[in-house]
């Protein structure tokens, strides 16, 4: 996002409306352009009288902010709005997480704060490491030059974005070794990032993966979900 | 070159229109710290360099267009500019204001001020860029309207909307109609006392400034931030901030200080069709502020109703409303804001041309004027479209406009006779703003009294009465506190001229003001000292404009104008009946002379004019 310096009548209206503070007054609003993720607020808002808010797309590798940061932009490459796949949600399309496997979410970023890749890479290494599997149509995936070393292309580290979204699976076994891995690496990421672990309920309504939390002493909420369509989910299949 | 100036940049332009001579002029610290900008800094100059005995439209009048000390500063309105010269209307001081973002690019162009003096041969206009100025072929721009001439200028010199400002004069001023206006950024008005006529009669079609690189460079700027959000978080308070001026209407009307039908009563049931949440909600608005300026006050807006369904232009102004409504006794706000643009599009007063109108009007409903008299035009009561083509007449001095173009009081006491008595008009010849005075006693006493062509004080402005040494509240029907809450304000409203800053946003807090002003310049100014800063501008104007023959004998309401209000929430409030104890009282609280009309020297000398204490000697010595 950039603002025309000879429009700008320096209202400040604009200023509390960016998620990442990074309209600051220097006689006229001026956006940092390293710390602006182009997510666009400031300018759907339409608060600006003048006009003066302009978004021209940007070349590779900047263009990555709009795409991760703006949810009214779609990858290109995945065909979905946002930072993740909307199977993480529901698990309801594809039924991707079988019983005996975990999904696990790592939400890097939030506003306020933003993410770098250079971080979220930190993260992904990490993961790769223990062997997890990431999910082909999440876009940070895209953003690996190999899925067997998590690692993130060299010349995207530096870009920065609202928000970012790791999605990877496992098996159950594995899930101790790679929370403890995901601590570890906590202490040298330079922002904020929650963690979703995702499992399919037994019969019995239990979630395996409550045990295991509460055995490594990690405090978490439960999110429901509940297909209650008319279809069979696609994640039974016997399992 | 002395110490580093911080806040204002050390220099004035100077344009010579006869000899097409530009040139620069460096101004010391301890002249900014007395004059600070603006309008005290203008009355200075006005009183050094101009005879006050001569005419309005003398070569030699200056013609000053200042920011100030705060301007294109953080602080939100700081884009105004004010205006100093000898007006035409009383042919006495006339300083005048208008919002926008004039005095902002001035300042980013690296100076305070301009000063004409002189007339061109050939129409001008000034275009400065990149802090280098010229005068450039404005013949072209003759006949135009001041939105067209804006719109040309940019267009010729290839600017876009807000990377110059342009403050232009339209064909009134260029036919020197005495109420001629100054209109810039497309709606912003600097209306009073003719100085648009002053332009014209130096053949000076507009003044264009881009904006520029350039920024004021402030003492502490952190510390200006700081004051200048507490200085809107004040404002936020008001009215104005969140619905413009308009909101005032039904206010205005229930208290009795709406102006109807030319004084002739004070009941006008439509004000609610023209209240500010009505329109904007009713008609298509959208924002357009000043220089850093995030209130809701200013807007342009396109009517939705009625017969004028389609027009555009800026919303009217409290006083367009006023005046092309219930003054004119006109019920359809479409037709208010065709009116207060086109009349601003022509250059022309709007407060003075509804004193004309509704004269006219008035006229022809008695009889006095008739359809032939008036070149053909029907003058009957809110009758929209006649009004436009008489205020075309005017601004070209067509037919009978010629006349009306003097003024109300010279067409009135042209015509003779009863008609006299229905006019509005002060002994000075300035009229009273959008509002029905009879109800509104601190800007009768104040407009009357004025040096500057309009008021110097309102009550409104002032939420806190404490700082000037008054009671929290006073009555508004009381001769003597009404003159006491005059004589002690008086000064506040142009110390805020001469920091140049928009009186919606900053009149609030003048404390806060002193803050945001050492802020900006270093200079640790108390309340006192600003207040001073405004008494000066208005003691300066005083000794010059009872040089110009404006003396204390013409401070007398016209007999409209003092009558007593015959219905509605004042009906029976009569100021006349004081008037001179009013008088004493002020003059007493001004420190000036009650027969003579001129400042004492121990006022004088309290505001450090001990030099102007000579010629004070020589007028009363008859010289």
């Amino acid at each position: 996002m950039r603002i025309d310096e000879e429009q700008c009548i320096a209202c400040e209206l604009c200023v509390p409306y960016c998620p990442m503070g990074a309209i600051r007054m220097d006689n006229v609003a001026v956006i940092d352009q390293d710390e602006c993720v182009d997510c666009g607020v400031c300018l759907r808002t339409g608060v600006c009288p003048v006009d003066c808010i302009i978004f021209e797309p940007a070349p590779w590798p900047r263009s990555l902010r709009a795409v991760f940061s703006d949810p009214t932009t779609e990858h290109k490459e995945t065909g979905i709005a946002g930072r993740g796949t909307e199977e993480m949600k529901t698990n309801e399309v594809t039924g991707r997480f079988k019983r005996g496997w975990v999904g696990m979410g790592l939400e890097f970023g939030r506003p306020g704060t933003g993410t770098r890749f250079r971080d979220v890479d930190k993260a992904s290494q990490a993961l790769a490491k223990l062997g997890v599997q990431f999910e082909p149509k999440n876009p940070v995936t895209f953003l690996m030059e190999d899925v067997k070393t998590g690692k993130i292309k060299e010349e995207v580290l530096d870009e920065k974005v609202l928000s970012a979204i790791i999605e990877c699976i496992f098996p159950i076994e594995k899930l101790e070794d790679i929370l403890t891995a995901v601590k570890e690496v906590s202490k040298e990421v330079d922002t904020v990032f929650s963690v979703e672990c995702i499992n399919r309920a037994e019969p019995d309504g239990s979630f395996p993966l409550e045990k295991v939390l509460a055995d490594l002493g990690i405090p978490h909420y439960i999110n429901g979900k509940q297909n209650v369509g008319l279809g069979r989910p696609l994640a039974g299949g016997g399992n | 070159m002395g110490a580093k100036l911080y806040g204002t940049t050390g220099k004035i332009l100077r344009v010579d229109l006869s000899k097409e001579r530009i040139w620069e002029e460096a101004l010391d610290e301890a002249t900014l710290r007395k004059y600070f900008g603006g309008t005290c800094l203008g009355a200075k100059y006005i009183y050094d360099e101009v005879d006050p005995k001569s005419q309005w439209s003398d070569p030699e009048n200056r013609f000053f267009v200042g920011s100030g000390p705060l301007g294109g500063t953080r602080v939100a309105g700081s884009g105004s500019v004010s205006f100093v010269t000898k007006g035409a209307l009383t042919n006495g001081f006339a300083s005048t204001q208008a919002n926008g973002f004039f005095g902002a690019f001035l300042k980013f162009s690296g100076f305070d001020a301009i000063i004409f003096q002189g007339a061109a041969t050939n129409w001008k206009y000034l275009y400065i860029h990149d802090g280098i100025a010229e005068l450039r072929d404005a013949r072209h721009l003759k006949g135009q309207d001041t939105w067209e001439t804006e719109e040309s200028i940019k267009k010729e010199l290839e600017y876009s909307e807000r990377s110059m400002s342009v403050l232009s004069i339209g064909p009134a001023g260029e036919n020197l109609v005495k109420f001629a206006c100054i209109v810039g950024d497309k709606g912003h008005v600097a209306a009073h006392n003719g100085i648009g006529a002053v332009m014209g009669s130096k053949k000076l079609k507009a003044l264009a400034v881009a904006r520029g690189k350039g920024k004021v460079e402030v003492k502490d700027a952190e510390q200006l931030a700081i004051v200048a959000k507490q200085i809107l978080e004040s404002a936020k308070k008001m009215v104005v901030f969140d619905w413009g001026t308009s909101r005032v209407i039904s206010a205005a009307e229930g208290a009795g200080w709406l102006p109807i039908k030319n004084y002739n009563t004070n009941v006008f049931p439509e004000h609610s069709l023209f209240v500010g949440d009505r329109v904007r909600s009713v008609f298509e608005v959208k924002p357009a502020p000043c220089w850093a300026c995030p209130s809701h006050h200013c807007h342009l807006m396109k009517v939705t109703e009625g017969p004028y369904t389609g027009y555009s232009g800026e919303e009217p102004e409290y006083e367009q409303w006023a005046a092309w409504g219930p003054q004119i006794y006109q019920k359809d706000p479409g037709a208010a804001v065709m009116l207060a643009n086109e009349v601003d599009r022509l250059g022309v007063d709007c407060n003075e041309s509804s004193w004309v109108v509704g004269w006219v009007m008035e006229c022809y409903e008695k009889g006095i004027l008739t359809k032939d008299d008036l070149d053909g035009l029907e003058m009957t009561w809110g009758n929209a479209e006649a009004t436009l083509a008489l205020m075309k007449n005017i601004a070209f001095r067509r037919g009978y406009g010629n006349i009306l173009a003097e003024g109300v009081k010279h067409a009135a006491e042209q015509l003779g006779g009863e008609a006299v008595n229905w006019a509005i008009y002060t002994g000075k010849r300035n009229t009273p703003r959008g509002h029905d005075h009879r109800g509104r006693w601190v800007e009768f006493l104040d407009t009357i009294v004025a040096d500057i062509g309009t008021y110097e004080t309102n009550p409104g402005f002032i939420p806190d009465f404490t700082i000037y040494g008054l009671p929290k509240t006073y009555d508004i029907f009381s001769h003597e506190e009404v003159s006491t809450v005059v004589g002690k304000t008086k000064g506040s409203l142009p110390f805020l001229d001469s920091l140049v800053t928009c009186m919606f946003i900053t009149r609030f807090e003048l404390p806060l003001l002193c803050q945001a002003v050492k802020a900006a310049t270093g200079w640790d100014v108390d309340l006192q000292e600003g207040f001073n800063v405004g008494r000066r501008a208005l003691n300066i104007m005083r000794v010059f404009n009872i040089q110009a023959g404006l003396t204390p004998d013409k401070e007398r309401p016209s007999a409209r104008y003092g009558s007593i209000p015959v219905d509605g929430p004042i009906k029976g409030k009569d100021i006349m009946s004081g008037w001179e104890n009013m008088l004493d009282n002020y003059y007493k609280l001004m420190g000036w002379d009650r027969k003579t009309g001129l400042p004492l020297p121990e006022t004088l000398s309290q505001l450090g004019l001990e030099h102007l204490i000579k010629d004070v000697d020589r007028v009363k010595g008859g010289n």
